[in-house]
Parts: C-alpha cells; sequence; structure tokens
C-alpha cells in the first residue's frame, strides 16, 4: 500500500507525481514518477547534491524549487529525507507546501518509513565525492572546500 | 493636491530642480519595480533621501539612477529628520558626475542589470557569475559561493535533461536566512539574494520584468 502522504501531495491538481528520498539520494517510495529507476535515482542525487553542496558552506536549505516554463520539481528537505516532487503546470504552490510540511511532520514521526532511511542512511557528503561526477562537477566541488 | 507623473516624462534631476528652485516644501516618493524612495525638500533645500537600505545622499545618488517609475509630489510636507545638508546643485552635479562616471567606467550590459535588479522591493544583494563559477559583476560574499550557486546551476540542469526538458527558467533555494534565485542571462547566471520574507511568486514577476528590458 502506498503512503497515505504521498497520495495527500499526488492529489493536488498539478502535481504529477512524489517521491521520498534519502539526504544521500536513495529512493524510499514514489507514487506517479517517472517508471525508470535508474531516472528517478539519478534526480534524487543530483537534487540532494545541491543540498550537501548547501551544507558545505554551513547552510541548510530547507527548500529548492527548479522553474521550467511548464514544469516545476519541488524539494522540501527534512534533515535525513526529503520530498522530491513533480508539478505539471501548478496553481496551487501555497497548497502544495502546507501540505508537504504537513506530510513531513507524519513522515518524520513513522516508524517504519523511518527505519527504511535509516537503513540506507550513509552520509550526505558522499555526493560530493562518488565516481558518477563529470568534469565540471569536480571542478566546482573543488571550489567549495 | 499632489502632482504625479513618470519619470519616463519628467526627469528626476529635472524634478528636483523645479522643487528646489521654488523654494518647495515637500516631500516626492518615487515607485520603481515595486522598491519607493522618498526625497525630502525643506525651503527649497534637499533635505532627506531615504531608498532602501540607504538614507541620506547616498539614496539620492541611487535615485539619480532611476530612469523610470512613478512619481508623486506632495507639497507642504516635512522632512521626518534631516539627513543632507549639502547644496542642492552640488548634490545634483555630484549625483550626474557619477552616473556619468558609472556609464563610461562600466557601460556594460551586466553592471546596467545588476543596479536595476538591487531596485527590486526585496532584493539585498545580486552578482554575476560564469559557469566555472568565478564572480564576473556584483559584489559577492566569495569565490565559495559563487562556486556553489554555479554547481547548483549545472546540476539542475543535467536534472532537466532526465526530464528531457530545456534549460531552467530559474531555480530558487531557501534557508533561514534567505532566499536565493539563479537565473541564467547569456551563458551567465545571475544570482539574486531576497529577504526571506518576501514571497517568490510577489518578487519574480519584477525580476522578469527587468531582465526582460535588459
Amino acid at each position: 500500500m502506498r503512503n497515505r502522504w504521498l497520495n495527500e501531495i499526488t492529489g493536488i491538481t498539478g502535481v504529477e507525481g512524489v517521491m521520498l528520498v534519502t539526504a544521500e539520494g536513495d529512493v524510499i517510495e514514489n507514487l506517479g514518477t517517472p517508471d525508470d529507476i535508474y531516472i528517478l535515482e539519478s534526480i534524487a542525487r543530483h537534487a540532494m547534491r545541491m543540498s550537501a553542496a548547501y551544507r558545505v558552506l554551513g547552510n541548510d536549505v530547507r527548500e529548492i524549487e527548479l522553474v521550467w516554463q511548464n514544469y516545476r520539481l519541488l524539494v522540501m528537505n527534512a534533515g535525513p529525507f526529503a520530498l522530491i516532487v513533480f508539478c505539471g503546470l501548478l496553481r496551487a504552490i501555497s497548497l502544495l507546501r502546507i501540505t508537504l510540511i504537513v506530510a513531513i511532520a507524519h513522515l518524520s514521526e513513522d516508524k517504519k518509513i523511518m527505519k527504511k532511511i535509516k537503513k540506507r542512511s550513509a552520509r550526505s557528503e558522499r555526493l560530493l565525492k562518488t565516481t558518477d561526477l563529470d568534469q565540471m562537477e569536480i571542478n566546482l566541488i573543488s571550489k567549495l572546500q | 493636491m499632489a502632482l504625479v507623473g513618470n519619470l519616463h516624462d519628467l526627469k528626476l534631476p529635472n524634478l528636483i530642480q523645479l522643487n528646489c528652485m521654488e523654494r518647495n516644501t515637500a516631500k516626492l516618493t518615487v515607485e520603481h519595480a515595486g522598491k519607493y524612495g522618498t526625497i525630502y525638500f525643506h525651503e527649497g533645500q534637499i533635505a532627506h533621501a531615504e531608498y532602501d537600505p540607504d538614507i541620506g545622499e547616498q539614496a539620492l545618488y541611487r535615485m539619480l539612477r532611476l530612469s523610470e517609475g512613478k512619481f508623486k509630489v506632495e507639497n507642504g510636507v516635512r522632512p521626518p529628520l534631516i539627513s543632507i545638508s549639502t547644496n542642492w546643485n552640488n548634490l545634483l552635479l555630484e549625483g550626474l558626475h557619477q552616473l556619468d562616471t558609472i556609464e563610461i567606467e562600466d557601460d556594460s550590459k551586466e553592471v546596467r542589470l545588476l543596479s536595476m535588479i538591487m531596485n527590486v522591493r526585496g532584493v539585498k544583494r545580486a552578482w554575476i557569475i560564469d559557469k566555472k563559477g568565478m564572480t564576473v559583476k556584483g559584489e559577492t560574499g566569495s569565490e565559495r559561493e559563487s562556486a556553489l550557486q554555479a554547481l547548483i546551476y549545472h546540476e539542475a540542469e543535467l536534472l532537466g535533461r532526465l526530464l528531457k526538458l530545456d534549460k531552467p527558467g530559474y531555480i530558487s533555494l531557501v534557508s533561514k536566512i534567505k532566499r536565493t534565485i539563479v537565473k541564467e542571462i547569456d551563458k551567465k547566471m545571475v544570482i539574486i539574494d531576497i529577504e526571506p520574507k518576501y514571497q517568490l511568486e510577489t518578487v519574480m514577476p519584477f525580476i522578469d520584468n527587468v531582465m526582460q528590458k535588459s
């Protein structure tokens, strides 16, 4: 059974899908997202790498929003995990933000979910050191230190 | 009755000159991109100016760079404080000299763009970086911060490719202390720090407008 809170989020008009990922970019649950798990994990890694890079400079980023002409990706960070929401034409962005805050509060209390997250947790900094980085990423990451 | 108009039709130096020569006591308000600036005249002298975050002569000099925006002159309004004591002639000369210097020394698209962005309400800081994370123009906290924002944009581009999307229109990142917007322009990136109390949906139309005009 899909998590109730993922259902709540995808119930908002304009939301196409959502995934729950660890701070290291591992996908825990997903709903309505592209089927290809490789693509999902790559998306999660890029999103969480942004957060990890921010942390290197001593700043915790709690929300990342990537906006294209007719598409939006919203990343809501919650420490050990994050929700990544895939949106088409979204009219109720405030409603989505509130729903995400409530969902994060409930998910943080969900022992089953938290157990899965902890099981897969390593250190988010590893996202800045993995071998799947391109040359531009390597150069820019080296300048953060 | 208040005199209202647009700086397109009546330039700010002319408005100032008019009020000073008429020996007016008045309040002149200018609204540009949602941000307000005020100049107070007291018996024909410029007595006080405010243009967030500046007060006094610096605020006046920054306002003199505005070439558009709505204005309102309310006669009989006294200044709440005196922050300027220099003669209005000298102030105007210095302001216009600064404007000329900026135009001659740094008449680049980037400087004009940053100056316009800085006039948008809620914007605290703006600078331009290249894709390698080097600061091109404007005031930045550190080169590490420029590298960070270049990395953010690069990650967003890679992520967009996975979703078969073009380059992102913009990226917004919210931390406890600020909201940062990253937006590409001419193969470079403009980084804009906004006070967190301002909603993205409120500020972004003004920034888009400024960028289209530049």
